[in-house]
């Protein structure tokens, strides 16, 4: 057996907070992948949805472990029927996606009604130019200046749902973020190396 | 006709997601009164998506093929989402209730859903959320209020908040929690 399936107290907390995170992230990301025509965003649901297939498999295996008898088997029954839902809810944004993928599209009358609310998500690449190298998240303040928050980022095999303010982005990270329309293009740029610096907020935020 | 098309697919949408909120949030608190509405927007959703079918199939030669699919398959989708927050509203008022590591992952997660019955003696009776800054300053998003009967759903910052709303909001854990302990403030309690 592997490492990864040894019974850790803690985990099946952590699964389902993960479960949790990354459906509403898939469900945000394929809704916008839709609105913004961004077959990249549909792309990283299709992929999160192989996070999804794993989270529910050690869902599974963590509960299977802590079991003894039929009382426990109801205290967690909800715990399992959860994993069922954000197996359902990872469907339903997969197949949100793969409208675009498929190369089907939405009535452009349609598309205005919903993208009104809409935050835009995008994926970008860190290339190895670009000024957000070495750079934590926390410093970068993004949020403050251009109004985008990165919120996920895939390093090699690992995809990391929430990210902690002291994380270091590298080149080659692969971030997901969301702003503004215009902030989460200027954030692409910035991504790719193509814009230099960070541009300067046009307003302040009051403190409440 | 067309324009109802294009809201009955924007209904779909919003009440699909609107629906998984509140189910999450009517499984962590075992609210019932929460989960009951979700089933009922479940046989709304349901009634939309034929309407929004049949509309669609009637009207099909304004569109190009593959917007039509595209649309039935987005509504299909919508759908399923629904159906998913429906059954965990269905487990709630079977009676089960969440683990309390349910609970504690939620109150983990980075962006959270949450639910407060407001306070008669909290400062948030009778301020509009737009006055209260909710969405700007502490990034609080109200999904929907239930006042008596009446539930009003993501209202504008021009709506009232009154003494015991029932409020279910997402936000990110530092802003949520400080909306939770402003709205559930009770005098002589620390």
């Amino acid at each position: 057996m592997g490492e990864g399936i040894r019974y850790r107290p803690i985990s099946v907390r952590e699964i389902l907070k993960e479960m949790h995170d990354t459906t509403t992230l898939m469900v945000d990301l394929a809704y916008s992948s839709i609105i913004f025509n961004d077959r990249d965003l549909a792309e990283e649901v299709i992929e999160l949805d192989e996070k999804i297939k794993e989270l529910k498999a050690s869902l599974l295996m963590h509960t299977a472990i802590v079991i003894k008898d039929p009382e426990d088997a109801e205290a967690l029954s909800g715990v399992l029927q959860m994993g069922t839902v954000s197996d359902s809810i990872s469907h339903a944004a997969k197949n949100v996606s793969n409208i675009i993928l498929l190369g089907l599209s939405i009535p452009p009358d349609m598309l205005a009604a919903f993208a009104r609310t809409q935050e835009r998500f995008i994926r970008a690449k860190i290339a190895s130019d670009s000024i957000l190298v070495n750079k934590t998240v926390d410093e970068l303040s993004l949020e403050t200046s251009i109004g985008v928050k990165i919120i996920a980022a895939r390093r090699g095999r690992d995809v990391i749902i929430n990210l902690n303010g002291d994380f270091t982005i590298n080149e080659g990270d692969i971030l997901i973020a969301k702003g503004t329309d215009v902030g989460v293009l200027e954030f692409d740029k910035l991504a790719k190396g193509e814009l230099r610096s960070i541009p300067k907020p046009t307003f302040s935020l009051e403190e409440w | 006709m067309e324009g109802n098309l294009v809201s009955a697919l924007a209904q779909l949408k919003d009440l699909s997601e609107m629906m998984v909120d509140l189910a999450y949030s009517s499984f962590i608190y075992g609210s019932e009164e929460v989960a009951e509405q979700v089933l009922k927007m479940e046989d709304v959703v349901d009634t939309l998506h034929i309407e929004f079918e049949l509309e669609l199939l009637k009207f099909k030669d304004k569109f190009k093929p593959e917007e039509v699919l595209g649309s039935i398959r987005l509504a299909m989708a919508a759908e399923e989402l629904a159906d998913a927050a429906a059954r965990i509203a269905m487990l709630v008022k079977r009676g089960v209730r969440a683990h309390p590591i349910v609970k504690m992952a939620f109150e983990e997660a980075d962006e959270t859903i949450a639910q407060v019955r407001i306070s008669g003696d909290s400062i948030i009776c009778g301020k509009s959320i737009g006055e209260l800054g909710l969405e700007d300053d502490l990034g609080v998003r109200i999904v929907a209020v239930k006042r008596g009967e009446r539930w009003f759903y993501h209202p504008q910052d021009s709506f009232q908040l009154l003494c015991d709303d029932l409020v279910i909001f997402r936000g990110y854990i530092e802003g949520a929690s400080k909306f939770l302990r402003i709205a559930s403030y009770k005098h002589g309690e620390e």
